[in-house]
């Protein structure tokens, strides 16, 4: 047994200074953004780099990827080149993404993006009775003044780059010139608290009830 | 000989009354603790909206507090809506998630940010920030706090809309605000439409000392 012990030692100290050697994992973040296809499941996304061949774990607890999949978006946050045993492992930590396109035709972005129709402001009417609801019409609609403004820049441009790091994020009027990322459909504001709330009560009372009645 | 039947049907009256209070026992311990657990969780979901809006109320006072000149991106600082007709005092959160409009108003990513040029959208929940937004008539005044800045825009019209109505998410060329929640605002249950609040930012000059 003795005569074990000293080999023991040794290979622990070998392997354990073997592991002392092994480099750690090279990380470089850095701020920035990047445009592609988003792709793959619930929490494990990947986004493939418009024009290039560099994908990227995206990952983020900030804004929700999932109805972006599929779509051509653009993420700004901290981009991580890390190389672990020679493979490469890029990923970027998700702030803030903004949709380009809700296809992934990256050969046909610019003529896409050229072809995507202005964006149309709608200004309410002031002139209509506010106190009483109306609910509208696209008629109403129409006979609204409408304003157009040009398509956003950012979706004309193909390179990779489109928003530029947080620290240095353009003036705000540029965010104006956007389109809102999910703009399919108006999120939803309800919620089933209030109903659930209602059931709680409910079943107490009705718990109440089935008490008094066995003890008549 | 009847006397006996007798009681022997007593006796299986008693057994099925105690098996019945048995079940009507068991029964009203289930509906109570159902109660009493659904109650909770609808108390632990606003609770959470509380605490989260004290912990961004705090927030929103620390930067604040800070001098101005510190140079931070607008993406970076809160925003605290002000609704004096209708009582709201919120922190708005960046998003419009589940999750995070549990938290309080959140802003639509990709519209403009408060305050600043274009349209920007305000999304919050018809059971807690939002509920009394049906309430708002032309005129009356919002405001938006950033650090030392405010914005104060006035109402100038409202709608309901369906849910696919996004023309009112689209970018405008002035400053716009828009405060959207479910429709009908007072109603437990589905909400089919959405209730549409368009204010314009109010120059120096039009707005009153407050």
């Amino acid at each position: 047994m003795k005569n074990l012990f000293l080999p023991i030692v040794i290979a622990v100290l070998l392997v354990t200074s073997g592991f002392g050697q092994t480099p750690a994992p090279s990380a470089s973040a850095d701020p920035a953004s990047v445009k592609g296809c988003l792709s793959g499941s619930d929490g494990n996304y990947t986004l493939a780099e418009d024009g290039t061949t560099q994908t990227f774990k995206v990952a983020s607890s900030a804004v929700d990827l999932k109805p972006h999949l599929g779509h051509d978006i653009a993420v700004t946050g901290a981009k991580t080149m890390a190389t672990s045993s020679g493979v490469s492992d890029n990923s970027v930590a998700v702030t803030a993404v903004s949709m380009i396109s809700d296809h992934c035709a990256t050969a046909s972005t610019s003529t896409a993006a050229a072809s995507t129709p202005a964006v149309a402001e709608t200004i309410p009417s002031t002139t209509t009775s506010t106190p009483a609801i109306v609910e509208p019409t696209p008629a109403a609609t129409a006979s609204a003044p409408v304003i157009t403004e040009p398509a956003p820049v950012a979706a004309a441009t193909p390179p990779v780059v489109v928003d530029p790091a947080p620290a240095a994020a353009p003036p705000a009027p540029a965010a104006s010139t956007r389109a809102p990322d999910d703009a399919k459909q108006i999120p939803n504001t309800a919620t089933s608290l209030p109903m659930l709330g209602l059931l709680g009560v409910g079943l107490l009372g009705l718990g109440w009830l089935n008490t008094r009645s066995r003890t008549n | 000989m009847e006397r006996g039947i007798g009681v022997r049907e007593s006796n299986d009256e008693g057994v099925a009354g105690s098996k019945d209070r048995a079940v009507r026992r068991r029964l009203a311990f289930v509906l109570t603790v159902g109660g009493v657990v659904l109650l909770l969780y609808v108390s632990g979901q606003y609770w959470q909206t509380y605490a989260a809006q004290t912990r961004l109320a705090q927030e929103w006072q620390r930067q604040s507090a800070r001098p101005a000149n510190i140079s931070t991106s607008d993406n970076d600082l809160l925003v605290r809506l002000t609704i004096a007709k209708i009582d709201l005092d919120a922190v708005v959160v960046e998003g419009t998630s589940h999750q995070l409009l549990k938290l309080g108003p959140g802003h639509l990513e990709g519209s403009a940010v408060p305050g600043k040029s274009g349209n920007s959208v305000i999304v919050a929940h018809r059971d807690t920030f939002f509920r009394h937004l049906d309430e708002l008539k032309e005129g009356d005044e919002i405001d938006l706090r950033r650090q030392s800045e405010v914005y104060r825009f006035e109402v100038v019209g409202r709608r309901i809309v369906a849910p696919t109505e996004v023309s009112v998410l689209q970018p405008s060329l002035s400053t716009q605000l828009t405060l959207i929640t479910c429709y009908p605002t007072h109603y437990v249950g589905p909400a089919p439409n959405r209730l549409v609040v368009v204010a314009r930012l109010m120059l120096p000059s039009e707005t009153s000392p407050r």
